[in-house]
């Protein structure tokens, strides 16, 4: 039964790449640049997931205190940080050709870089715990806390900045702008990116706890 | 979090001080920092005429870094002299939280006592409207006081006393650093800013989840 979802998430990834260069259409003005959508959102999206399964996570081991929680919190961070380096990165491929310049404090970039320095905090904070235990504990207190900017960076920011940044699918107006075949592939490639997630994560916490929970990540 | 937590808080804050009158240690820190920093600035623009916009930035930075320099101490100093059990014995630990959080927001006040007046005269700033830039100041160091004060507590836990602070204490103040030198170079610039909702809900918001959270720190 695992292996034979392991191979339909290969099978259907490698449909999402297909699809995202040869079946879906080039967006009117952006040209082939527009393909960028089916990998750069799906991997913000992931980045996104992560921090939350983190979260959600780090509360619960605090309210049970079982370290297989905290694994599954560390490793979600981990994959986090991966996939936040990705969205990162192809977004400011994508500004750069679009907008004239990799970097321009955009909302949104602002908002990836600010994701990608909790995680990275993280893994220095986790360095310095010895006690597997007080590490579990103060590494869910501090992701958890971290979540005090997320209304900040979603909800107030954007208004007082302008965007440059493509509206996300789901946006103001609930509209979608993009044309069946677009979207068929966007979404696969949506859920086939929070596919590949839930099979890294799965394997990296899993990996963790045998590891007796006091490796960082080696 | 109830009333005898605010009562400890405010017997904290009094202890803290004058733990703090007697060494002045925590003050003098700050207030070097902060001194030497905007001197280092001075001395390399070397310009009397300076950008408002890049002078509320530097400020800015000036304040972030003299925070993660100084706000650790008071709960450092609760560890190293091993009086922090005492201290969650007496009072609740949101008491504990809400008093260091207090006492490291007059430490702040003090130095920007000390550092603003020299930063506007070796900048050469001319102030707006003084009631927005110091309730930018304010404001801006209140959620300066309530992010760091957590973030510390969390440190004063491990064996790394070090830059830690500033590394883990970044991301949490990113929005208030933007929010404060947008409203601060607003008021420089002789305006309102539009950031000012930001200013006053960050450290409500922050102070919430600290408030929440603390009481996982220290059990064990």
């Amino acid at each position: 039964m695992d292996n034979l979802l392991k191979a339909g998430l290969g099978l259907w990834m490698t449909l999402v790449l297909v699809g995202a260069f040869l079946y879906a259409p080039t967006a009117a003005g952006l040209r082939e640049l527009s393909r960028i959508i089916y990998f750069h959102v799906p991997a913000a999206w992931v980045a996104v997931l992560a921090y939350g399964v983190a979260m959600v996570q780090g509360i619960f081991y605090l309210r049970h205190r079982d370290l297989r929680f905290d694994a599954k919190s560390s490793a979600a961070v981990e994959l986090g940080t991966l996939f936040a380096v990705l969205a990162t990165v192809t977004g400011a491929l994508f500004a750069r050709e679009t907008w004239g310049v990799y970097w321009n404090w955009d909302p949104r970039q602002t908002t990836i870089v600010v994701l990608f320095f909790i995680y990275v905090a993280y893994f220095s904070f986790r360095g310095t715990l010895a006690d597997a235990h007080r590490r579990a504990r103060l590494s869910a207190v501090y992701v958890v806390f971290a979540f005090s900017v997320v209304p900040f960076l979603v909800f107030i920011l954007p208004r007082a900045y302008v965007t440059l940044h493509p509206s996300p699918l789901l946006n103001a107006g609930g509209r979608v702008d993009m044309n069946p075949q677009m979207l068929q592939v966007f979404l696969a490639a949506l859920a086939g990116f929070t596919g590949v997630f839930v099979w890294m994560h799965n394997l990296r916490w899993r990996a963790e706890v045998l590891s007796g929970g006091d490796g960082d990540g080696e | 979090m109830n009333y005898s937590s605010i009562w400890a808080a405010a017997v904290i804050l009094r202890k803290d001080i004058r733990t703090e009158l007697r060494s002045r240690h925590g003050v003098s820190v700050l207030v070097l920092f902060g001194v030497t920093a905007t001197m280092v600035i001075s001395f390399a623009l070397g310009i009397p005429e300076t950008d408002e916009v890049v002078a509320a930035a530097l400020l800015w930075i000036i304040l972030f870094f003299l925070s993660v320099a100084g706000l650790g101490y008071s709960f450092l100093r609760e560890e190293e002299q091993m009086t922090m059990d005492g201290l969650l014995m007496a009072a609740s630990v949101e008491g504990v939280y809400l008093g260091k959080a207090l006492f490291n927001l007059l430490l702040l006040m003090v130095a920007q006592g000390a550092v603003l007046p020299l930063f506007i005269l070796v900048f050469n700033l001319q102030i707006g409207p003084w009631a927005r830039f110091l309730t930018a100041m304010f404001l801006g160091s209140c959620g300066l006081s309530a992010a760091c004060t957590l973030v510390a507590a969390l440190i004063s836990r491990t064996q790394a006393k070090g830059p830690l602070l500033a590394v883990l204490a970044f991301p949490i103040l990113f929005p208030l650093l933007i929010a404060a030198s947008a409203d601060t170079a607003a008021a420089l610039l002789g305006g309102a800013g539009d950031s000012i909702q930001v200013l006053v809900l960050y450290p409500g918001v922050v102070g919430a989840f600290a408030l929440l959270l603390v009481k996982f720190i220290w059990e064990e």
